[in-house]
Parts: C-alpha cells; structure tokens; sequence
C-alpha cells in the first residue's frame, strides 16, 4: 500500500492556505506554551479521482520544529487507513483511549502493529492519536482533522477534545457562510463523490476508541476544494 | 470508466491503457486523433501511457527501455518527457520540435485563454482552475501563461530528474524527420540544444539518425488547415478582433467553420467585453446558483447522451427559465461595432440546417453559447459557397476567419517513411475513439520534484 500510494497529487493552493491557520491555532491551543513531543497535526480531505474516492491530506504537518509548507501535502489514502478510517468509516471522533500506565499502552500498542502488519518500531510510533471527522451535506464526511503525538494520555482528556471540537464547529460556520457568499476569486469548486476504495483497515485496534462527543458538520459544504480563480 | 480501465489489477488495467495508444510494437500515439482534444485531455493522455509503459516494465525496472524518442515539443510533448524522467531512469530521452521553442504555439499567445476542463462542462467541478496534475501541473489563464508555466515546471523536473543533463536531449529546428515504424528509426537535421533550467540554448547543427526502443509521437493539434483563397493567423496567434474597432465604423466579419476555434471567434464577435473566463458567471449571476444550473443542466445532457444534436436539447429543455435568463443577460451586450456571418457549410457541403451543426463537433458550452446568441439574433449565417458569402456579406479579406481545424492524419502521414505498416491503424485509433482523458495510472506513480527528498 505505502508503495502504490508513496508519491502525492497536487492540492490547490488556496485549499491548503485555507487550512494552515486552523491547523496553527490548534497546535497553538494544544502546545499551550509547552513542549508536546512528537505533535503533528494535519487535515485531510475526501476526494474523488475519477469513479474513486480517497482521503487525501490537505495540508502540511504542523507542530515540529521546521514546518515545510510543501511536506507530504497531496498523498492519498485509502478511505480505511489508520485512525483516519475509523471516524470516516464510523463518522465518529475517534482518540487513543485512557491507560492506566504506559506499560500497559505499549502493550496494546504492540499487539495492535502487529494485528495490522505494522512493522514501524514502537520508538518510532506516536502515543497518542486523534481524528475528528468534520461531516456534511448529505452525511458524508468532508474533512478528517488528525494529531497525534508522544505524549501518554495526551487526547484521553475529554475537555480538550471538547475544546478543539468546539473550534471545529467554528470553522464550519465560517465555511458554511463563505459557501453561501464567496470571496470574489475564490471558490469552493465541488468534487464528485467517489466510491471509497478500502484495504484492510490500519486503525490501530486495541488502543483507538470512538469519543461520544459530536463531530463537527458543515450544513452547506459538501466537499472542500478551495481554488484561486479568474473569475 | 470503461470496464477495462476500472479493473483493480493494475497490470491488467496498465495493459487495456497502453493498447489504446499503440500504433506499432515500440510505436504510441497520444491522442492528435481523439475528439475533442485539449491541453489538458493531452497531459492526461500522457500520464496514462507513461505509467501503463512503467507498469508493465517495472519488473526489471524499465531496463528494456533505454532509448525514447518523443516528437513534438508542444505541451504533450513535455509532460510525456517530464512523465518518463523519473520512472525510467535508465533511459535516455530524445525531445524532437519542429520550430525553435518548445510549446511554440501557445507561447506569447495573449489572446486566447486557456482552462483545463471548461469543455467538460456542466460537468461538476469543470469550472475548477486548476488541472490539479501530478505532472506540469498549472492553472487556467492566457495562453501565453499556460506556456511559462508548463515549460518552468518542466525545468523542475529536468533539474531534478536529470541533474547531470545526461540523459535528455532536446532537438530544434528540425528541417528534416523521418520515421521508419518497422525498424523505430528516426532520422533528422535539427540543431542540438544545451539546457538552462526552462530554457535552451541552440547549438551545432547536425544530420543524424537513431534507433528507439520507444517512440511518442505528441504532435498534438498541429497548426490548421487552411482555407486557400482565405488563409487565417493560427488560432493562437495574436490578434485584435476581440477588442472595440478605434475608428467608428461598424465592421463586417464572416467567420467559418463550426468547431470550438470557430464558435469561440463567434463569441469574440458577437459579444461585448467577452471573456471565456468569466462568461459563465455573467450568464448566471447571483442569485441564480450556477451550481444548480450545472446539475440540471448534467442530468438532462445525460439522458440524451454525449453524441446527441444540442439545438433540440437546448430548444427543448424544460427548464426553459435557466437558458431564458442566460440569453437575456447576453442580449445587452451584444457588440454594436461588428456584424457577424457564421459560414457553415462543411467540408463537403453535409450542413444543410444551422441545427446540423449542433453535433458532438465542439464543446456543450461552445454549442450552447452560439443557440443563445442565435436566440439574441447576434448573427447571421451562410451555407452558400465561402466566396459568395464574402461577397454578400461585403467582408474585407481580413475579416474572414477560417477556424477548419487540423489535418491530423495528414500531419502524421508525413513523418513516415512507412506509412503503410501503420496507416490502418491510425484509422483504426481514429475510429474507435478509446483514448479516454481520465486518470487512469495508478495514485501515487509520478513524484513531485517540489516535494523533499526521503
């Protein structure tokens, strides 16, 4: 799969442009000012390529030292990958779920990679995982949201999750609003639906867990394909 | 997508893709024979093929192909090279362009503007600017942009793919091509270039010949046919046609022929202050939702099919407002300083109706335009012979625009020096239309050169 899908297809400027402020604001909310090891966060779109739809991230990696504005922008996912594919799959906010110790995480965690033939080193994986899937017209998903970092119960705390839901639900009004009555040059032209292509899925299964909160919902946005035009 | 190309197995897929542009063994056509051929369908064409050849010859990591020769420096041309470079990097690349740069028709060419998927439309999504290409990737505008902005890219890839400049030669010039298709010989004089980024420079003349182990031809349009008695610029040269006449007068224009080139030369006439790229928008202001319009427009298109006459669609259409709308925005501007005849009487005089003309010969838009503006009475129209109707129409010779179209396969006659190993096949490609422009290689399959190494 990491083979077929290594290199990435391009994302209009404007979509990405459109995201990285979000994107900083919650690593800035979630840093707080302090050192969160390993924190990257992202967004991802669905999108359609001809009769198939994919997950395709949106944006650069934010959170690490050196931010690359260009960095695995564009690469494609099947619909089922990772945590990813379980809030796609579920329309769900998915997390890593409370442990007790991390002993006891790292043995989920290894139990999990190797239920889903992942062979990354444990030292190299994150310890924490969120993904919160932005929903809309007519209940589909639209956007998926995704951190993750090496802190231990990072995104098991529910009222940070509250937090950036709440903050989600604000960039959809914005969205919603801006669909209605677009900036002069800058449109949200649509994509099609496309039928999900899926493998296997690589959510990791015994540490994830689906979040009872609400995920946030676009009421007039159905895809997310911001692009700078003429007219 | 047809069944042959949607097959999961990517092998089996790379093998249906790869047989639709095969002319002869080691010999590929991108498209310069398919309907309805644009930039983009072109680019699209070469993604396809290139990456149906690495899928087929991965196995031994494209070993077996180390010499390719690509014709035509055009925008095909280029993306078929920038395609090769970084799958095939045991190959050497030979680019071979008949004048003195590379995308020469579009370069400098500030009159006509160029979009990626305007000719699909009302598909959804065919207003978006952006061809969104893993591989010269660009974003509609003059065509003169289109060009600095393929042949830059282009630039990148050679940079990055090709550092050492060793493995891709680009030819100008040429004054002599020949191909033989049985043996994949290519003989030539044409002047050798040095490459500086985007840009390269001529150097030494010479005559010589080459065997391939592939060869592309991306010939693509092709400059036009010509009327004789009535010879017209290129369609991308410049020219001053869309702009207010300076002197007062009201000028008589005949414009002839009823493909895309010629109907888009009706609009420029025929309406004020137009601009393909805004003119949907001005038909259907807000609060009309253009996206709305796209969809019902889509859904009634489809059930009369894709080959279906457009004038009984658009006389017929039910939703009758949405195309009342439009024709009155266009009534208020029609161009007061012009008087347009559409000559339309076909090649061998098949046109006997203005509706005959309404077939699957340019785009829905194109079509759909010219009804509206014959519903605005914007026009008049001529099927008698082109002479008479300068005469009657009391047109100055340089007001008669002949938009005929290409003579692909006479173009392509032309390079073989064996003509008969291929010449049913051609028809054969010609006939069965199966080059589709849609993504058809695999996610993933060409790299960025933008994106960080590792």
């Amino acid at each position: 799969m990491e083979k077929l899908y290594r290199n990435p297809e391009p994302v209009p400027p404007a979509s990405q442009l459109a995201l990285l402020p979000f994107a900083a604001a919650i690593e800035g909310f979630l840093r707080n000012d302090s050192d969160i090891p390993g924190l990257k966060i992202t967004l991802h779109r669905t999108m359609s390529r001809e009769v198939n739809g994919y997950l395709q991230q949106v944006c650069a990696y934010l959170g690490g030292d050196k931010p690359d504005w260009r960095g695995q922008v564009g690469r494609l996912f099947p619909v089922t990958y990772g945590i990813m594919g379980a809030a796609y799959d579920t329309q769900k906010i998915y997390r890593t779920k409370k442990y007790q110790s991390i002993e006891e995480l790292h043995h989920d965690l290894q139990e999990s990679m190797r239920l889903t033939a992942d062979d990354k080193k444990l030292k190299e994986v994150g310890l924490s995982y969120l993904a919160i899937p932005f929903l809309g017209p007519p209940d589909q998903v639209v956007l998926i949201l995704y951190a993750e970092c090496k802190e231990f119960n990072f995104f098991a705390d529910d009222r940070r999750i509250l937090n950036i839901a709440a903050m989600c639900r604000g960039v959809c009004r914005l969205f919603d609003w801006l669909q209605g009555e677009p900036m002069p040059n800058l449109r949200n032209f649509p994509l099609l639906k496309g039928r999900p292509v899926t493998e296997p899925p690589t959510v990791y299964p015994l540490i994830q867990e689906p979040v009872d909160i609400s995920p946030p919902r676009f009421a007039r946005v159905p895809s997310f394909n911001y692009e700078a035009a003429a007219a | 997508m047809d069944h042959e190309f949607s097959i999961e197995d990517l092998t089996e897929r790379a093998k249906a893709v790869e047989a639709t542009f095969l002319v002869h063994p080691g010999l590929y056509l991108i498209g310069s024979l398919e309907r309805g051929l644009t930039v983009y369908n072109q680019q699209l064409r070469a993604h396809n093929l290139v990456w149906a050849l690495w899928e087929l010859h991965k196995h031994n990591n494209g070993e077996d192909i180390r010499r390719v020769a690509i014709v035509g420096g055009g925008i095909a041309g280029l993306t078929t090279a920038a395609c090769f470079l970084p799958l095939f990097q045991n190959a050497s690349i030979t680019l071979f362009e008949q004048l003195w740069d590379l995308c020469p028709l579009q370069q400098g060419s500030d009159n006509r503007w160029l979009h990626p998927r305007i000719y699909e439309w009302p598909a959804p999504g065919s207003r978006a600017p952006g061809a969104s290409l893993p591989v010269l990737n660009w974003s509609e505008g003059r065509a003169s942009d289109v060009a600095r902005m393929i042949v830059s890219e282009f630039g990148k890839f050679a940079d990055t793919f090709d550092e050492r400049g060793e493995r891709l030669a680009v030819l100008l010039g040429l004054r002599h091509f020949q191909i033989e298709a049985a043996t994949k010989r290519i003989e030539w004089i044409a002047n050798r270039t040095t490459r500086a980024g985007a840009f390269f420079h001529i150097g030494e003349a010479e005559g010589n010949s080459g065997i391939y182990d592939i060869i592309v031809l991306a010939a693509g349009f092709g400059l036009e046919n010509q009327s004789e008695d009535y010879p017209t610029n290129s369609y991308w040269r410049n020219e001053q046609f869309g702009q207010p006449v300076l002197d007062g007068t009201r000028q008589n224009f005949v414009v002839s022929g009823f493909g895309d080139g010629a109907l888009i030369e009706l609009c420029r006439l025929t309406i004020e202050r137009f601009r393909q790229d805004t003119i949907l928008y001005e038909m259907f202001p807000p609060p009309i939702n253009l996206e709305e319009v796209e969809e019902r427009l889509t859904v009634a298109w489809n059930n009369k099919g894709p080959l279906g006459n457009a004038f009984e669609f658009f006389s017929n259409f039910e939703e009758r407002e949405i195309l009342e709308n439009a024709r009155v925005e266009l009534s208020r501007r029609i161009r007061k300083d012009t008087r347009v005849a559409l000559h339309i009487r076909g090649k061998n005089q098949e046109v006997k109706r203005f509706s005959d003309i309404f077939g699957p010969y340019s785009s829905f838009l194109n079509r759909m335009m010219t009804f509206l503006l014959f519903k605005c009475g914007a026009f008049s129209l001529s099927m008698e012979d082109l002479e008479l109707a300068v005469r009657r129409h009391a047109t100055p010779r340089a007001n008669v625009l002949c938009r005929y179209g290409t003579d692909a396969i006479g173009h392509l006659h032309s390079m073989f020096s064996d003509i008969d190993n291929i010449k049913d096949r051609l028809v054969e490609i010609k006939t069965c239309q199966k080059q589709r422009p849609q993504r058809l290689w695999a996610p993933g399959t060409f790299p960025d050169p933008s994106q960080p190494k590792g």
